[in-house]
């Protein structure tokens, strides 16, 4: 035997028994091994996951721990409101439902890191790696990422639900399983529709937006849990009681179904029902095999066309907004600290989430001032169904100090250098320009939806309206007090890494609290003392008046200090300002 | 104890997934533990007991609870004073009187067997007993129909005190009141 041969042999006897199977299959056990250890480990550093919850290469908390602690607590949420009070078809039935919609965002999220990845091309295209062997090893990386989304989101329905009275001991098989066929047939479901409808479009903006399923979950799930277990209606049991007819149409009640009455004499394999999701989950994965298969191959053949992010033409220097904005914004070096905020927002959708999630706390007391009909006219008589009708609106408010500082926070903060380097008075028209872009992004939005609900409840959109406009005045003095209380930085001048609570953040959140307590018990008192709303609207007025006054002022010391400090003030230069003109 | 750059290692991650799940699932236990609190916390808040109702329909329920016939009675119009009458029937050991369900029940049948059913499902173990107690002395087709819903629920959810109670009323009362 030669040595060539005798080697050979030696490395046959050397492999398991896996290595066989994977090299009678056409996959390079190596290779495999390799790739699939580092698709794992990237697994933890994923792109979008680390936007959606801000953390960076150096967090100890990796996003994927992130995303999993998150799952847990929507699977936590969902189980604390639903044990002991519906039956467990019901609370099967939810469950899985949000598995499934859950599991889905996130591969979809993830689909370039985790399934097919062009840029791979780029990194391991030269080698000779065979397709079947680059497929296999993506393949088994998004079971695996697949498998711990789907325990993560399941783990506290799974465990929980043996608590139930009307569960046995086997129950947590028979939901493993079930979960297990229904999500990974979703999963395989979505990925199909994900490369054969949407592969040739810019799915960045919907992938930024599912970045946010879980968090969105988690408030809408918390915020809706907490009415329901204050519910004096009970709906939750009553909708579990008499559960309409329609939703046997629902796939995912049969297999509820099955679960929660498993025929007599099976065992873990209660019904045929699970079987044959069971059976459907594997032929689309293994039809999914031969998909990502192709996928990498079209990659090699040079097909994919790297794209290189083009964000949309910006308008023609000197022509800083629009007429409108022209009218209203006078001052030309507010204007431009406007324009910029607003280019700088409108490319950053998930530094406009994190804007929109700040509004949350207002947002919650309306819904459930409108479920409970606690959403009275402070004017109309009972005060006690009005509380809700007045601290929603001054909640509005709340949200400016966290807003102020998301603003500080993005992904493009190297572009800060274009604020830096413009001959700016001072913070002043840095302040206004802000105050702009959150009052015409973000505030008169919410302030219009709130006056909707307002109007819907009261019948009434002029008393509406003047509602709406005292929560709006307390929002403008909050932003005030926020803009003297936080760090003097130029916006969008930080990485998003770092936009953790700071004691300074705190301190604005606090003193913003505390006077908008002050204000909305000083409606309330005005109100229940039948003051005219209009006398409450003057004195807010006024307020603002002052308050403002008293932060243009600071701003403009500190940034006269700022000046003397740096002394770089460039007096000789005022034709600058033509050019932003 | 592990260091910050060993946290951060694929072994580290690792280890907080696993200390994730590990401390997930003692949170699952203790709520299987403490079922027993997590159903005492559910049940009906009545806030309206019989001195709170307004002067007028007072009025109407001492009239209900004291005469045999009360066909002369003027209806009552909203479901809300039906609703207070009910939280101070469910409060007040003094409405608890067999002339005041009887002739209650006859004047507002339907909204009575709903809301009986409705507070067998959702109310504490002693709101059910009264309940049930209550609807099974209504004997009309609403209220069999009633109690055969509740009974297969109670089946289902694996109730059998609940069960129980629907039987021993069948049984008790066969014929009605």
């Amino acid at each position: 035997m030669s040595q060539e041969a005798q080697g050979n042999s030696d490395y046959l006897t050397r492999m398991t028994w896996t290595d066989r199977w994977l090299l009678s299959n056409g996959v390079s056990p190596s290779i495999y091994k390799t790739l699939l250890k580092t698709y794992l480990t990237l697994d933890f550093r994923s792109e979008f996951f680390g936007r959606s919850t801000n953390t960076g290469p150096q967090s100890i908390v990796s996003p994927l721990i992130w995303v999993l602690g998150l799952n847990l607590i929507i699977g936590l949420i969902v189980s604390f409101v639903m044990f002991a009070r519906v039956d467990l078809f019901f609370f099967t039935l939810v469950a899985l439902t949000i598995s499934v919609i859950v599991s889905v965002s996130s591969v979809v999220v993830e689909f370039r890191e985790i399934v097919v990845d062009p840029d791979d091309m780029e990194i391991i295209g030269h080698l000779p790696i065979p397709s079947k062997t680059y497929a296999a090893a993506r393949l088994t990386n998004l079971g695996c990422y697949t498998l711990l989304t789907i325990l993560s989101v399941n783990f506290f329905p799974m465990v929980v639900g043996i608590g139930f009275r009307d569960a046995d001991w086997l129950f947590p098989f028979r939901y493993a399983l079930s979960a297990l066929s229904i999500d990974l047939l979703a999963v395989a479901i979505a990925i199909f529709g994900y490369v054969t409808v949407w592969q040739r479009r810019d799915l960045k903006f919907i992938q930024e937006g599912l970045a946010w399923t879980q968090c969105g979950l988690v408030l809408i799930l918390f915020y809706g849990g907490q009415f329901l277990l204050r519910d004096s209606q009970q709906s939750l049991q009553l909708i579990a009681y008499q559960l309409p007819t329609e939703w046997k149409w629902f796939p995912l009640s049969w297999l509820a179904g099955s679960i929660a009455s498993p025929p007599i004499g099976f065992m873990i394999f209660p019904s045929w029902a699970i079987c044959g999701w069971l059976f459907a989950a594997f032929v689309s994965w293994w039809l999914l095999f031969h998909l990502v298969n192709r996928c990498y191959a079209f990659l090699q053949n040079g097909g994919h066309q790297r794209t290189v992010e083009n964000y949309a033409p910006l308008r023609t220097p000197g022509q800083l907004g629009g007429f409108l904005t022209t009218t209203l914004i006078r001052d030309a070096e507010t204007r431009s600290i406007f324009w910029l905020a607003k280019t700088l927002t409108d490319r950053d959708l998930n530094l406009r989430l994190r804007c929109w999630s700040t509004f949350s706390l207002a947002v919650a007391p309306l819904i459930i001032g409108l479920l409970r009909g606690e959403l009275k006219d402070p004017y109309q008589g009972d005060m006690s169904s009005a509380t809700l009708s007045i601290v929603s609106i001054y909640l509005i408010g709340f949200s400016v100090p966290s807003l102020i500082n998301s603003l500080q926070h993005t992904r493009d903060f190297r572009s800060a250098w274009i604020l830096e380097s413009l001959p700016f008075r001072g913070f002043a028209p840095i302040h206004e320009g802000i105050l702009l872009l959150i009052w015409t992004r973000f505030l008169v939005p919410v302030a219009f939806c709130f006056w909707l609900a307002f109007s819907w409840r009261w019948s009434d959109w002029g008393a509406a309206a003047i509602h709406v406009a005292a929560g709006l005045l307390g929002a403008l003095i909050s932003s005030y007090i926020s803009l003297m209380t936080l760090p003097r930085r130029l916006p969008f001048s930080l990485p998003t890494t770092n936009s953790e609570l700071t004691s300074s953040l705190a301190l604005a959140l606090g003193i913003s609290a505390g006077t908008l307590s002050l204000l909305s018990g000083f409606h309330y008192f005005a109100a229940a003392n039948q003051i005219h709303p209009i006398l409450i609207l003057l004195v807010l007025a006024t307020l603002v008046m002052v308050v403002r006054w008293v932060a243009l002022s600071l701003a403009n010391r500190a940034s006269q200090q700022r000046d003397d400090e740096r002394n770089t003030v460039d007096k000789a230069n005022p034709d600058i300002h033509g050019v932003v003109n | 104890m592990l260091r910050n750059d060993e946290l951060r290692s694929l072994k580290g991650q690792v280890a907080l997934t696993l200390g994730l799940f590990i401390g997930s699932l003692a949170i699952a236990i203790s709520m299987i533990l403490f079922r027993v609190e997590f159903e005492n916390r559910s049940g009906e808040k009545h806030k309206v007991g019989l001195s709170d109702l307004p002067k007028e329909l007072r009025k109407y329920v001492e009239k209900v609870a004291a005469q045999s016939d009360v066909d002369g009675l003027p209806n009552i119009a909203t479901d809300a004073d039906k609703e207070s009458i009910y939280s101070a029937w469910i409060q007040s050991k003094e409405l608890q009187t067999e002339t005041f369900e009887k002739q209650f029940a006859r004047r507002e049948e339907a909204f009575l067997v709903a809301r009986l059913e409705k507070t067998a499902v959702t109310g504490t173990m002693e709101q059910r007993r009264l309940a049930i107690g209550w609807i099974r002395k209504i004997d009309t087709q609403l209220s069999r129909d009633a109690i055969s819903r509740l009974r297969s629920w109670a089946e289902r959810r694996n109730r059998p005190d609940i069960v129980e109670l629907l039987l021993l009323s069948f049984v008790i009362t066969k014929g009605g009141l």
